[in-house]
């Protein structure tokens, strides 16, 4: 669109032309979109209602009875099980992303900007926040508060917040080295008018990024504390959930274990290949490729 | 080329004033006791080769250093500002932008990717209270004054659709936005080609002509500080060795890195 009034750019390409979305996102995206509508149609339909049990009808195999994916030791529909479980996974999901986000963001941007002795106290608070293993956090919440899903959000959450301090202030740093924030200052403007106007904006990419990755941790954090016995609770229907409750079963009917684990592993495939694939596209380290 | 100042030499016209500024990290001293006044309207040329401290100098003037340095003298602006070195953040927030602009080396990083050219000019506006209908307008003013053609469809696009040449005219634009009584220039033209170069040389000229700011121009280049200043000080090794107007030290260099600095400067297009 440039009326070009003088010779073309002396410096090096800019980044943001040159580098495309690659197929691995769409791959990617395309695994979540399918998961995330799944889910939402489980609020309007399921083929069965997930909570009806039918025990003469339990441990069908796919297409018995009219059940697409068969049904589990307690009679009820698998399919329907699995798509109320999208529901669970999603919801747990942005919780925790959302949580680590909000909390992350703005404290890996302070991180960047304030002077050297505060970051350093940051920093090393994140470090034994990252040394502390999220189930065991979630596992601690659970004791004190008793499990259930407010508790393993929260905690996966919170697991989840150093990671995005750290991708945040690095990303942070690079953005401050570039000359339009000194120029800002000059402008007069302040701290905070430039975090907001001019660090946040350039980083959110990275954001993005790390939200798609920690959202694949949370899912699968999740259906470890289901599982477990901490997350969802017996009336909540979970992929987790529903991997413990196949245990039983799977000398006999493996099937049953099968589909839930198969759900848990195409959803963190989707969310990490998202992630990596936006990666390329935004990641500082990778530019020039 | 030099432009006949509008000003009598009483005290009270200095508008910059450094005294015995030091700067140093660590144990190591970096600048030291660099002396320097700017009258108003008065262009002055910081010269020196890189790692003279001319660059650390102009940050410190700018308040712009970055953390752990430490820094001793005075900078004061127009004399009632008090000493820039110690103010605060929120004080010299209120300095900047109204009294100073800058210009920096890089148009390619000067200006924020994920912004409009637009908004990025009239930032600098709405920070010291213009209202945004006003804002808006002086922008495209501003563009138009830097030889921007279009100025309104300029001020739509993102800076990667611009050129370098461009670009550096919306970042002097920004800088002059509020007007400031002082411009500083760090090596606005190093990274841009000879005839943008030559270009945007003689619109920061005109500009200043225009608004009547003074000029601190720092540039390792002499033949560029000779073509644009007034005055000139060179920097060695983190002191000014030699300060005078433009045609003293050409004609007449005392300082043998002076006389190092002419040798190497294509004065005139005139062979190397």
């Amino acid at each position: 669109m440039t009326t070009s009034l003088e010779k073309a750019p002396t410096g090096p390409a800019p980044t943001h032309d040159g580098r495309r979305i690659g197929p691995l996102v769409y791959i990617g995206g395309g695994i979540v979109v399918l998961v995330a509508i799944v889910g939402v149609i489980s609020f309007f339909w399921t083929p069965y209602d997930p909570g009806f049990t039918d025990t003469s009808l339990a441990k069908a195999g796919p297409g018995v009875g009219g059940h697409l994916l068969g049904t589990d030791r307690l009679g009820r529909d698998i399919a329907s099980l699995l798509m109320a479980g999208a529901r669970t996974t999603l919801y747990v999901g942005i919780v925790a992303v959302g949580i680590a986000a909000l909390v992350g963001t703005p404290l890996g941007i302070l991180a960047a900007m304030v002077p050297r002795r505060w970051s350093e106290f940051l920093m090393r608070g994140t470090d034994i926040m990252l040394a502390f293993p999220a189930l065991l956090l979630a596992l601690m919440f659970a004791a004190i508060w008793g499990g259930g899903i407010t508790t393993s959000m929260l905690a996966i959450g919170i697991a989840s917040i150093p990671s995005f301090i750290r991708v945040v202030r690095a990303g942070a740093l690079v953005v401050l080295a570039q000359d339009y924030i000194p120029a800002a200052r000059v402008a007069g403007r302040r701290p905070f008018a430039i975090a907001w106007t001019h660090v946040l904006p350039n980083v959110l990419g990275l954001v993005i990024v790390q939200a798609s990755v920690s959202y694949a941790i949370a899912i699968l954090a999740e259906a470890g504390l289901s599982y477990l016995g901490f997350g969802a609770g017996l009336t909540t229907a979970s992929w987790g959930l529903m991997l413990q409750e196949s245990q039983v079963t799977l000398g006999t009917d493996p099937l049953i274990t099968v589909w839930p684990a198969a759900a848990i592993a195409l959803a963190v495939v989707g969310f990490n290949l998202l992630g990596d694939g936006l990666r390329d596209r935004f990641d500082p380290r990778l530019a020039g490729r | 080329m030099s432009s006949p100042a509008v000003t009598t030499k009483s005290a009270s016209d200095a508008l910059l004033e450094v005294r015995s500024l030091g700067i140093s990290a660590g144990g190591t001293t970096l600048v030291s006791d660099v002396a320097l006044q700017l009258r108003r309207g008065e262009r002055v040329g910081l010269i020196g080769a890189s790692g003279s401290g001319k660059s650390l100098t102009c940050m410190a003037i700018a308040g712009l250093l970055p953390e752990g340095l430490r820094t001793t003298g005075e900078v004061t602006l127009d004399g009632e500002t008090g000493n820039l070195l110690q103010a605060t953040e929120r004080s010299l927030a209120r300095i900047r932008g109204a009294r100073t602009g800058m210009v920096f080396q890089e148009p390619m990083t000067a200006l924020n990717p994920t912004m409009r050219i637009g908004p990025q000019v009239a930032e600098a506006m709405r920070q010291h209270g213009v209202g945004k209908a006003e804002a808006r307008r002086r922008t495209q003013e501003l563009l138009a004054a830097v030889d921007l053609p279009e100025p309104a469809t300029i001020a739509r696009a993102y800076p990667h659709q611009l050129s370098g040449g461009q670009r550096q005219r919306v970042v002097l634009s920004i800088a002059l936005a509020n007007g400031p009584d002082l411009l500083i220039c760090d090596e606005p033209t190093t990274a841009l080609d000879v005839t943008v170069q030559a270009k945007v040389l003689e619109l920061i000229e005109s500009r200043l002509e225009a608004s009547g700011a003074a000029l601190l121009f720092v540039s390792h280049d002499l033949a560029v500080v000779a073509q644009v200043c007034d005055r000139v000080a060179v920097m060695y090794q983190g002191r000014i060795v030699e300060q005078g107007s433009v045609l003293e030290v050409l004609a007449d260099p005392q300082h043998e890195h002076t006389r190092q600095l002419i040798r190497n400067a294509d004065l005139g297009g005139g062979g190397r």
